[in-house]
This record gives structure tokens, C-alpha cells and sequence, in this order.
């Protein structure tokens, strides 16, 4: 009997491990398929950027010990855990539903032999080790900055890695279960759209008004040197306040810097034990009607059809991107949040300038400070472009079965993408004159700086897909593809070209007002002309290779 | 008397050096079993022997780099600069019209020493016309002038011009040398008569002396001939800006004018720029030591301008990626931590910026025109070595010089007294430190000190261990931003040779058609056919053939049924067939329009239905037909006429309106016949499309293919369902491992006793087993070849 049950386990066990690495080998198979010298370059760069991270986080903490008198101690290492555990959280509640529950494999998957459950803790491992990669390039190198700024001592070092490993697994589960929830809500809200847009919009709202309200408690004009004392005493004193809703993170911050070590790491154990059971016990047993939910054709929306009466091709693909981006949950939602978040955010730091009795150089860091800044959030949203092309998956043969211009469609995409970006820069202009003290003129040049730039970098993007499409990834997976690298390069960018505009835009207008702007714009336009003639020669070199 | 001695010298050398030359002829000596002639080294050995002698002068100061532009009116009170070198000022005693005159004729004098040092290694006709016009013009103002330019060398205003001064005869012995190469060039050139084509040699010279002529600017000419009259500017003026903006445009505009020249051509601006640096760079130089080494330029961005030079001149790799990664690297962070505390715009911060964007520009040219390859781990590996040694060396010299009490204190130049400053790449003194407080621990806690003589030699061993690993460490991501810049070259280059091909493709095409309209078929004559010529399909990164050499012609009225094993080619073949890949070897022709160069044309015969279900699932079917019938240009009333029609045939009509994420498989496969047929094409292509159907909707696609065959069009399909193949087919094609094996009709196989089946496992096992070919010898009446020339007999009746 005791035999039966040991090769039952035995059985389980290996088929999960077959699982894992069947998907494990889809997901990191760049790392599968590179030589042995490649795979060394990599770990070298990958232990170089670590290194890298690991002195800037140092160096900024020294120098914030070492300025500003900051304690790099208990309650700072708790609020930052608790803080990055906030956004971790969030981040793997999206990526596990994109991959726990609508990815293209469960449907393979599924029909495997083996028990759903078993598919569950293959995709939770899998997504674990991805998590941990990720992990290694900012959690481990906080905790080891920190160690260093802190001087931590044996206690803090000693328990280094098991704080990293609960630091990453701990998201991980929390979201297992929270996304269940979240996915049938999502999907309740896909069905009503206009529900959907109302909770987005209710939202959005909310978080304005809770920052309106917080930010009127700043005292007006807000005098940075005279208040710096009072800031530094009640932002530390606001630290703790803060981690008394950090719940069990106080007891690892507390732990990890040796007070009563032998209490909080027993705890923080058990809490931790306790919530990965829950995983397996709660979701778990909802995997199968979640994951199997999101594949079933239940959707039997109608829509009227309008009638038109013209061919014109471009129109068509046009028409089309926007009734695809209106039904699509995930387009509209980038698309809401860059048009609403954008003057939330624009009007929290303007709020803060303003609240500064500026100088003319002021004034200047005031606006190069809002070109970087918008230019950032614009890119954020243009990256998508760089699998605006790649995410047609299978339905891109129909464009290239087409006997018409079918690179058309790409100007279509770039329309709508634009037309986003516009909306974003209509609205920070609003917000921009309500709460700055930037002259009209001031805020009409910048918007004909955003507008080129912006752009540019939109075909910068759609020039990354068309010169390294990912059709057949998109094929395969549909919306789960997460790790399009074309999409992470034009983030890095737009960053870059924002930064550099940001810092560009200073120096001209540090130099002269009239002629710094004559000459920003004109770097703009330049910028633009030439992102345009690299668009088109590439469009024209690649787009009929593009295989599906 | 002195001034018509030099002259009349350098005319008999210059005549002696032509006898010499005429009389070594062309004899030669054999080094190596490599044969060299006499005159040639005799030239070149002339050449070293210049440069050498040129060598002391350029070491030492001259007079008119310490004067204050074209008046000498204003006057401020001497201190000494940044680098401890005393600013002491001369007054030359010439108006403002003889400064400007004796700067541009250093100015020239210095190029043409350039050009006739490099004169008998390269064969540049610009160079030897140069010699011959411009050099003897030098030697001879210089002959003329020879006491105002002397005073320009040594004239001190306490001492005046001493004109039998060792420096003032060795400059007159490197101008009697310059002026005979340059006169025997003009021997020669009235000798040879060597007038051919001389109008255009003259502007090809102009522009040669246009060019060269910035490069070799002297440090001091722009304040000389523009004058800063001692102020520094508080802000960037006009000429500060037109500077910069030239700056920043020089290495493109070489980069754009030699990318296509030969490589000595371009080996060849290479060195007379980094000649150009090094005589700028060492003319400017300040030597405050007691002995030599330590005032040896051995800084990082000092040795950069000496080890490009040698690089380029000896072609010494090592050297070259040693400047190319490390220089570079030291040259970035010399500017973004410049050591300086003057005004922005002072003279020694332009110099100072110009010095170390010449360390990062002349390198990144030696990669980007290709006179040298791009580094590997292997040149990265020399590179290192060569930065060890040089950090070593750095750190001893540091170690030693600081803590010398013989060597301390030291006279500088012009009597006053001052301490040797050397910190060889700040391995000594608190630069970094002060900038980086974090390494203050590390540089003051590992101290080793030992006695040797009088000298307690001084080591911050962590320190230096720290500073250099970051080094390398900075090396290695200087080496990824190179390989991120190569990609964007590369990326470039393949856009730029796309191009190329496009437009060679369009012409070849126009050429083909002789004057009809690309709108018309390429071949008239294959106008009711498909015909698929010696077609091949590599995918990309796969050394293996999909597809090999597929021959095969469909005609009108027939439905050709295309089966073979998974893995086969039938996807690869319908998808190019259809346009959505792209052929390797080959064509495919639609209705006489080729695919590849006609793929509008092409297309807008075809009707497509893809073995997956390619749909905007977002889309409703009415949406989703009406998208496809915009993009095969659909007249409005036709496309509602056959959405009807076609909704009603397959039953579709009530699901028209609901999104496609609700259909059921046979009903998007049932859609997606729809809108292959929406333009009623001359062609129909179907990719297994019976794979997953009910019997009923199996039995209305079979049923509206024979249809669509038997209205005179071609439907083209592969499939694994033998029977229906067998059963609707006119024709049949097996193909397996990528080769056409058999064309047939039905009939034929009826009559030869064998069932498509049987043919078709037969073909299969043969493609497993690798004997695809037919090589079997039992077998022969079946061989590939012998059938597929029995199919083009067949096509061809």
C-alpha cells in the first residue's frame, strides 16, 4: 500500500517536473538555445548590471545618509519592502492573468494527462523562476545596498537570501489568488463595456480626488530650505506611521536588522507558509474553471453594423484599429490610463513647482521637467507600437494574402496611436495652464515639441516590430506573449529620447528663451523627419518579408 | 645673406636629391625575397629623416603660441593655469598684418611637412601636386622671412631673437629639407612633363588643402588671427558655436566623403589626421619636469594622441584597440569630470575639450571606415593586457614621483619654482576621491609604503585594484555600446542594400515587360495558369530546403489536389504561392503575373483560405467580410450581393452579426470561405480545409470548390483526406521531403492498378527513410526524376 502511495507521488512529481520544463523551456529558451560563450557573456553582463545597481542603490543611500542626515535603518528598509511589495503585487495579479489563466498553452496543456492541479503548481513554479530571474537585477541588489549603507550585521546577512526568496515568492502567491477573483471580474466587465469604462473612469476619479485632497494640505508657498527640517522630521516620523500598515513586513524589516530575531522570523515563517497553503488550497481548486473559462466561446455580442459606402483602404484598416481597440479590454484600458493618469500625475508635480517661488531658470526646469516627464508617459504608451504589428499573430496572413498595399496598415495604427497621444497632450495642456505658472506661449511650444517627438518615437517602435516582427510568437500565445523584447527596447527608448529631449530642452532655454525654443523644435522636427524617412525605407525594405 | 644661403641650399639639395634619385634608377634590393627599389627607401629614409628632425622642434614651446592675438595692446597680469604652466605672455614686434601672415605660413609650413613625410609611402597624387606647388611656396617665404620667423620661435622680450640659436637652426635645416624634397618634386615634375590633366588636379588640390588645412591648425591660430585680446568669454560667441558645430561635424563628414575609398586612401586621412593631433597636441605640451620621464606625457588621454599616431602609421593592432577601448573610455570621463576650474570658454578648456574629443573621434574612425576590424574577445583580451601594464606603470610612476625628494621641488619653465604634479590616471591623488566619497575608506585604509633610497615609495593598492576593475568593467560596457552601434551600421547597411535590390528588381521587371505596363501580365502567355518554375524555400536561420526545386502547371477548370506527410512543403508552397512568404529560388506565376514582382496583380487573382483560422476574432463575420472585400477592392453592391449569398449557402446568415469570438471551428472555416470568395478569384487556394469539419459543412466546401472549378477558375488545395482528394481532384501532386514526386490524374492511377493511397504511403516512406530520390533500383519506373518529367510532358500537351 505504502509502495502504491510512493509511486503515486513519485508519478505526480514527475509529471510536474515534465510540465515545468516543457514550459520552462518555451519561456527561457534564448537561455536554452545560446552557446556556451554566449551564456557566460550574458551571466558576466547580467553579474555586471547586478554590481552596477547594487553601487548606484548604495551610493544614493550614502548620499542620502550622508546630505540629508536620513536614517538608513529599520523603518525606511520596511517602507521600501512594503512599498515595492505593493507594485510587485500588482504587476503579477496583470502577468498572472495573462499566463495562469488566458494563455495559449492551457488549451495543450489541459489535454495532457495530468490532474489540473498539477498544471497549476507547473505554471506557479515557472512563473516563480521568471519572477526570481527578475528579482536578481532590484531586490537582491536593494538588499545588499542596503546592507552595506546600514551596516547590517550577522543577523542581516545571514538571513540576506531567505529575506530575497520570501521577497519574491511572497507576490507570487498572493496574486495566485488574488487573480481569480480578478479574472472573473475582468471578464464580467469585458462582456459590459460600458460598466467597464464607468468602474475605470470611478477610479481615476477617486485617486484625483485623494490626491487633491492630500496635496492641499502642503503649506503655500512651499519653501523647500526653510521646511527641510520639518520634512525630514515628519517624513521620518510618517515612515512609521506608514508601516503600521505594513503589517508582517515590520516583523522582516525588524527581524532582518536583528531585534528579537528569534519572535518576527518565526512569524514571518508562518505567515509565509500560511499564505502559500492558502494558494494551493483556495486557488487551486479554482484553476481549472478559471483558466478553462477564459478559452470557452460563450460571447454572443452583437453588434450593428454601419453601412459604408467607400473602399478606401486606408479608412478601412483605420475603422477596423478602432473597433478592435474598443473591444479589446486591455487597448482601452492603456488608452484611458494614459489620457486620465497623464494629467493626474502632470498635476501632482505642478502642483509641487508651483507651490515654489520660481526663478526664470525655474521656470525652465519647470518646463524641460514636463517635457521629460510627458514625453516618458507618452512613450510608455507609444511602446506598444512595438507589437502593434506582430500582435495580428495568425490574422496577418489576411494582410499579406491581400493583393493592396497592406503597408497601409501600419499608417492606420500609427493614426490611432496618435490620436491617443493627442487626447494625453490636450489634456496635460489643460492641466498644465490650471496649474503652472507657464506662459501660453510657453506651453503652445512645448506641445509643438511634444508632438514631433512623440511621433518619432512611434515609428521608432513600429520600425522595431517591422525589423523584428514576433507574428509567429503572437500566433502561438495571442496575448500572453509578456516578454516581446521589441517592446522592452522601445521603452528604453523612449526613455532615452525624453530624458535626452528633457535635458536638451534645458540647456537650450538655459541658453536663450526665444532661440532655445526655436532651436528645441527644430531638433524636434529633425528628430521626427528623420524617424520618418528610417520608417518608410524600412517599411518599404522589410514589410513584404514578414512571415507568418 | 643667411636668408639667400638657406634658399640657395635647399634649391642644390633639392637638384642633388633628383640626381641621386635619377641615379639609384630603378635598382633594387631583395630583403626578405621581397624586392625593394633603392629610390624608393632612399625617399623614404629622407621622409624619417624630416620627421626626426622635426621631432625637438615640436617638443619645445615656440614664441608666437604665448602671444595675445593680433594686438598686443591689452595685457593682463600672468598667472599661471590649470595644468601649473605659467602664463607668460611675449610681445612679438610685428604689426597686426605680419601676425596674421606668420600664423598662416606656420599654419602652412606645418601641413606641408605632413604632406612630404607621408609623400613616399603613399602613392596620392594630391600630395605630390601639393609638393610641388605649395611646398616650394613655404620654403620660400619662409627663406624670405626667415628672421620674423625665427622671432616667432624664440623671441623672448627680454632677449630678442638669437638667429644661430640651436632651435633656430634646427628649424632652418627642417626647411632647407622640406623645400629640397618639394624642389627635386619639382624637377622631376617639368622633367616628366607631368601637365596631364592638371585643371582637374588642381581642384582635386584645392579641395585636398581645403580639407586638410583644418586639420592642422595650429592651437594658437584662431586666437591670433581672430584675437581674444585677453578676456575670456562669458558666454559661447558665434565663432565659440561655429567651432563646436564644425566639431561635431568633422568625423561625419570624413566618415561620409572615405567610407568608399580604397583602404589606403582611407589609412591615409587617417594618419594625417592623427599627424594633425599629434603635432597640435605636442606642439602645446608643457614639460615642467627635472627629467625626462616624469614629464612624459603618460596621462590616459595623452598617450591616446601618441598611440593613434603609431597605431595608424605601423598599423599595430594591440595599440589601436587599446586607444579604441580604453582611450575612448578615459576621454568620456575626462569630460564629464573635467578637471579644470577656469571659465567654461577659456582658451586652455577649449583645448582641453578639443584634446579629448580628438581621443574619442580618431579611433571610432579607425573602426567606422574599416582600417581596422571591430574588436573580438580576442583583441578585447590584448587591450586589457596592454591597460594592466599601463596601470602598473602608472601606479609606480606615481608612487615614485610624488614621494622623491631629489625630484622635489622642481624649476619650471621661465625660472619659477613649483612641485611636480604627477598622478598618471589619478591613481595618487584625491581626484576621485573627492567626487566619490565612498572611496575614501578604501583608498586610505590599504596604504603600502617601503623605503627605496630617498624615496618613500607611496602605494593606495585597494584604491588602484578598485579603479582598475571598474576600468574594465567600463571597458566591457564600451565594448557592448560598439556592438549596440554596429548593429544600428549593420542595420543601415542591409536597408541601404534592400533598396538597391528594389530598385534593381523594379528596372529588371520594366525591362522584362519592354515597355507594357507593370499592371499587365509578365507573361501573357501563362495568363489561365499557375506556374511554379524550379521553386525552393529555405526558411531564414535553417541551412535546409522546405522546398526544393518544385516544378508544376495548373490550368483553368481544374481542381489539383496538393498531399504529402506533415512536414512535407505544402503549407511552404501554398504560403508562397499566395505571397504571404517569400521565394528563395524560383517563381510562381499567377495568371502570367509573377508573385514576387507582381504581388498586387498576383494577389488580386487569388482567393485564400489558410490552414489556420487567420480571423479578427473581435470582429463580427459581417465586419470581418467586409474588411476583406475593402482590401480586394470590392464594389459595394457585389460585396453585399454575395455576403448574401454565400451567408445563405453556408447557413452563416443568422451568425453574420455576432462577434467571431463565438463561432464554432467549421463556422469560422465556413467565414473564411466567404471572404476567399468575396472577389470571386481567379484562383482559389485552400490549405487543408476540410481538417476539423462536420460532414455537412465538408460536403458544402467540396461541393462550392468543384463549383468555383467548373465556372472555369483553378482551385488549388492540399489535403491529408486521401479519399476526398482522389475523388474530386482532376490532378493529383504527392509531394514528400520538400521534392515534387508525382503528378496524376486519377485515371491514370486507375489504369496503372494502384490506389492514390498506396502512392501516396509509398512516397512517405521513402521521404523517412531518405530515399526520396528514387535511387532505388527495383524502382526506377517510379524514380522522381523520370515522373516529374513525365508531369512536364503532361503540362506541356
Amino acid at each position: 500500500m505504502a509502495k502504491n502511495v510512493g509511486a503515486i507521488k513519485n508519478s505526480v512529481a514527475r509529471r510536474i517536473k515534465y510540465l515545468v520544463l516543457l514550459q520552462a523551456g518555451e519561456k527561457f529558451r534564448s537561455v536554452k538555445t545560446a552557446n556556451k560563450k554566449k551564456l557566460a557573456f550574458n551571466l558576466f553582463l547580467s553579474v555586471l548590471v547586478i554590481a552596477g545597481v547594487t553601487f548606484g542603490l548604495n551610493y544614493l543611500f550614502g548620499y542620502l545618509k550622508g546630505s540629508y542626515s536620513f536614517k538608513i535603518g529599520t523603518d525606511l528598509f520596511t517602507s521600501v519592502l512594503f512599498v515595492t511589495q505593493i507594485i510587485s503585487i500588482v504587476t503579477c495579479v496583470g502577468s498572472m492573468m495573462a499566463v495562469l489563466y488566458n494563455g495559449k498553452e492551457n488549451l495543450i496543456l489541459m489535454a495532457f494527462p495530468c490532474k489540473y492541479n498539477e498544471i497549476f503548481v507547473s505554471k506557479i513554479i515557472v512563473f516563480t523562476l521568471g519572477e526570481l530571474k527578475k528579482s536578481c537585477f532590484f531586490i537582491l541588489p536593494f538588499l545588499f545596498s542596503y546592507g552595506l549603507a546600514s551596516g547590517g550585521g550577522v543577523a542581516y546577512w545571514l538571513q540576506l537570501i531567505p529575506i530575497w526568496l520570501f521577497l519574491t515568492l511572497f507576490p507570487v502567491f498572493i496574486s495566485a489568488i488574488l487573480s481569480i477573483p480578478f479574472i472573473f471580474v475582468k471578464k464580467f466587465l469585458e462582456n459590459h463595456s460600458v460598466l467597464y469604462a464607468a468602474v475605470i473612469a470611478a477610479t481615476l476619479i477617486g485617486v484625483f480626488i485623494l490626491i487633491v485632497f492630500l496635496l492641499d494640505k502642503l503649506p503655500r508657498p512651499i519653501r523647500l530650505i526653510a521646511i527641510y527640517n520639518q520634512f525630514m522630521t515628519s517624513f521620518e516620523a510618517s515612515l512609521v506611521q506608514f508601516n503600521r500598515f505594513a503589517l508582517f513586513y515590520n516583523f522582516i524589516g525588524r527581524a532582518a536588522f536583528g531585534q528579537k530575531v528569534y519572535l518576527y522570523l518565526p512569524i514571518a515563517l508562518i505567515i509565509f507558509a500560511a499564505v502559500a497553503a492558502l494558494t494551493f488550497l483556495v486557488a487551486m481548486p479554482f484553476y481549472f474553471k478559471a483558466a478553462s473559462g477564459a478559452s470557452e466561446n460563450s460571447v454572443t455580442k452583437k453588434h450593428r453594423v454601419r453601412e459604408h459606402k467607400h473602399n478606401n483602404l486606408f479608412l478601412t484598416f483605420v475603422r477596423k484599429e478602432f473597433k478592435l481597440m474598443f473591444r479589446t479590454s486591455s487597448s482601452i484600458i492603456s488608452a484611458v490610463t494614459i489620457v486620465f493618469v497623464f494629467p493626474i500625475l502632470s498635476y501632482v508635480l505642478n502642483f509641487v513647482v508651483a507651490g515654489i517661488r520660481t526663478s526664470d531658470y525655474g521656470t525652465y526646469l519647470t518646463v524641460a521637467f514636463n517635457l521629460m516627464i510627458t514625453l516618458s508617459l507618452l512613450s510608455t504608451y507609444n511602446a506598444n507600437c512595438a507589437q502593434a504589428l506582430s500582435s495580428e499573430g495568425s490574422e496577418f496572413s489576411v494582410l499579406k494574402a491581400a493583393p493592396s498595399n497592406t503597408m497601409i496598415v501600419t499608417w492606420a495604427k500609427v493614426l490611432v496611436t496618435m490620436v491617443v497621444d493627442l487626447l494625453a497632450v490636450a489634456t496635460m495642456c489643460i492641466v498644465l495652464t490650471v496649474t503652472t505658472k507657464l506662459s501660453a506661449v510657453d506651453i503652445v511650444l512645448m506641445v509643438f515639441t511634444i508632438i514631433p517627438v512623440s511621433l518619432g518615437n512611434i515609428l521608432w517602435s513600429f520600425q522595431l516590430d517591422i525589423t523584428n516582427p514576433k507574428v509567429n510568437d503572437y500566433a502561438v500565445k495571442g496575448d500572453a506573449v509578456v516578454d516581446n523584447p521589441n517592446v522592452a527596447r522601445a521603452l528604453v527608448i523612449g526613455f532615452v529620447i525624453s530624458t535626452l529631449f528633457g535635458v536638451i530642452g534645458l540647456l537650450l532655454l538655459f541658453d536663450s528663451h526665444l532661440t532655445g525654443w526655436i532651436r528645441l523644435i527644430l531638433i524636434a522636427y529633425a528628430f521626427f523627419g528623420a524617424r520618418l524617412y528610417l520608417y518608410i525605407s524600412n517599411l518599404k525594405a522589410y514589410f513584404n518579408e514578414i512571415q507568418g | 645673406m643667411n636668408e639667400a644661403i638657406l634658399l640657395c641650399g635647399t634649391v642644390a639639395f633639392g637638384a642633388a636629391f633628383y640626381f641621386v634619385g635619377r641615379g639609384l634608377g630603378n635598382k633594387k634590393i631583395y630583403i626578405r625575397k621581397k624586392a625593394y627599389e633603392w629610390k624608393d627607401l632612399f625617399f623614404k629614409a629622407l621622409s624619417v629623416v624630416l620627421f626626426l628632425l622635426f621631432m625637438p622642434h615640436l617638443f619645445m614651446r615656440e614664441a608666437i603660441a604665448s602671444q595675445i592675438g593680433v594686438s598686443s595692446d591689452f595685457m593682463p597680469a600672468p598667472k599661471p593655469d590649470d595644468y601649473g604652466v605659467p602664463a607668460v605672455y611675449t610681445y612679438l614686434p610685428f604689426s597686426a598684418v605680419s601676425v596674421v601672415f606668420l600664423t598662416i605660413l606656420k599654419w602652412f609650413t606645418l601641413f606641408s611637412i605632413a604632406v612630404t613625410v607621408l609623400l613616399p609611402f603613399f602613392d596620392k597624387r594630391e600630395g605630390k601636386d601639393f609638393t610641388v606647388l605649395v611646398t616650394t611656396l613655404v620654403t620660400l617665404f619662409n627663406g624670405v622671412f626667415f628672421r620674423a620667423i625665427a622671432a616667432t620661435i624664440v623671441y623672448t622680450p627680454s632677449g630678442g631673437t638669437d638667429l644661430y640659436s640651436w632651435r633656430v637652426i634646427v628649424y632652418a635645416c627642417i626647411i632647407a629639407l622640406n623645400g629640397a624634397i618639394g624642389i627635386e618634386r619639382v624637377i622631376r615634375f617639368f622633367v616628366e612633363k607631368d601637365f596631364a590633366d592638371f585643371g582637374r588636379r588642381m581642384g582635386k588640390l584645392a579641395l585636398y588643402i581645403l580639407f586638410y588645412l583644418i586639420a592642422f591648425m595650429p592651437v594658437y591660430a584662431p586666437q591670433l588671427l581672430f584675437g581674444l585680446v585677453g578676456k575670456t568669454p562669458k558666454g559661447f560667441s558665434v565663432p565659440h558655436r561655429l567651432l563646436i558645430y564644425l566639431t561635431m561635424i568633422f568625423p561625419f563628414a570624413v566618415q561620409f566623403i572615405f567610407r568608399k575609398r580604397s583602404r589606403a586612401e582611407r589609412r591615409y586621412v587617417l594618419i594625417m589626421l592623427a599627424l594633425s593631433g599629434f603635432f597640435a597636441y605636442f606642439s602645446q605640451y608643457y614639460y615642467p619636469g627635472k627629467t625626462i620621464i616624469s614629464s612624459l606625457p603618460l596621462h590616459l588621454c595623452n598617450t591616446a594622441i601618441a598611440l593613434m599616431f603609431f597605431a595608424y602609421v605601423f598599423d599595430l593592432k594591440g595599440v589601436f584597440y587599446f586607444t579604441y577601448l580604453v582611450n575612448i573610455m578615459g576621454a568620456m570621463m575626462a569630460l564629464l569630470m573635467p578637471t579644470t576650474k577656469n571659465e567654461f570658454t577659456s582658451m586652455g578648456n577649449i583645448v582641453f575639450f578639443y584634446n579629448h574629443i580628438y581621443a574619442i573621434v580618431l579611433p571610432l574612425l579607425g573602426v567606422s571606415l574599416k582600417v581596422f576590424d571591430r574588436p573580438t574577445m580576442k583583441l578585447m583580451k590584448k587591450a586589457i593586457m596592454f591597460f594592466t601594464f599601463y596601470v602598473l606603470f602608472a601606479a609606480v610612476m606615481d608612487g615614485w614621483f610624488n614621494n622623491s625628494a631629489s625630484l622635489q621641488p622642481i624649476t619650471l619653465a621661465y625660472g619659477q619654482k613649483g612641485h611636480i604634479d604627477i598622478d598618471y590616471f589619478f591613481l595618487y591623488s584625491d581626484f576621485f576621491v573627492n567626487k566619490f566619497s565612498w572611496a575614501i575608506p578604501i583608498k586610505y585604509n590599504f596604504v603600502w609604503k617601503f623605503q627605496v633610497g630617498d624615496t618613500l615609495m607611496t602605494f593606495y593598492y585597494m584604491y588602484i585594484i578598485v579603479i582598475y576593475l571598474i576600468s574594465v568593467a567600463l571597458m566591457f560596457a564600451f565594448w557592448g555600446v560598439y556592438g549596440i552601434l554596429y548593429r544600428v551600421e549593420d542595420s543601415h547597411k542591409e536597408l541601404a542594400r534592400r533598396k538597391k535590390l528594389r530598385r534593381v528588381d523594379k528596372l529588371d521587371l520594366l525591362k522584362e515587360l519592354n515597355g507594357r505596363s507593370p499592371k499587365e501580365p509578365l507573361h501573357p502567355e501563362g495568363a489561365h495558369m499557375i506556374k511554379i518554375s524550379h521553386f525552393s524555400k529555405t526558411y531564414a536561420g535553417s541551412d535546409r530546403k522546405a522546398v526544393t526545386d518544385l516544378n508544376l502547371e495548373i490550368h483553368e477548370g481544374e481542381v489539383f489536389g496538393f498531399i504529402g506527410p506533415n512536414g512535407a512543403g505544402k503549407s511552404t508552397t501554398i504560403k508562397s504561392l499566395v505571397g504571404i512568404q517569400t521565394i528563395t529560388e524560383g517563381t510562381i506565376e499567377i495568371q502570367g503575373y509573377d508573385i514576387a514582382r507582381q504581388p498586387l496583380e498576383a494577389k488580386l487573382n487569388i482567393g485564400y483560405v489558410s490552414d489556420n483560422h487567420a480571423v479578427y476574432e473581435k470582429l463580427t463575420g459581417r465586419e470581418y467580410v467586409g474588411y476583406v472585400a475593402d482590401l480586394y477592392m470590392v464594389k459595394e453592391e457585389d460585396k453585399e450581393a454575395r455576403i448574401a449569398k454565400y451567408g445563405e449557402m453556408f447557413g452563416l446568415t443568422d451568425a453574420l452579426d455576432r462577434e467571431i469570438k463565438s463561432y464554432s471551428h467549421g463556422m469560422k472555416q465556413k467565414l473564411m470561405v466567404i471572404s476567399a470568395l468575396i472577389h470571386n478569384p481567379k484562383v482559389w487556394v485552400l490549405d487543408e480545409p476540410l481538417t476539423g469539419l462536420d460532414p455537412t459543412s465538408s460536403y458544402q466546401i467540396k461541393e462550392c470548390m468543384r463549383r468555383h472549378a467548373d465556372e472555369g477558375n483553378i482551385v488549388f488545395f492540399s489535403s491529408h483526406v486521401i479519399e476526398v482528394v482522389e475523388k474530386i481532384c482532376d490532378r493529383v501532386a504527392i509531394i514528400a521531403g520538400g521534392k515534387l514526386c508525382r503528378v496524376c490524374t486519377p485515371e491514370e492511377l486507375k489504369a496503372e492498378g494502384k490506389s492514390l493511397e498506396e502512392l501516396y504511403l509509398k512516397y512517405a516512406s521513402m521521404a523517412e527513410s531518405g530515399d526520396r530520390d528514387g535511387d532505388d533500383p527495383s524502382d526506377e519506373s517510379d524514380g522522381r526524376e523520370e515522373l516529374v518529367a513525365a508531369t512536364d510532358g503532361e503540362s506541356n500537351g
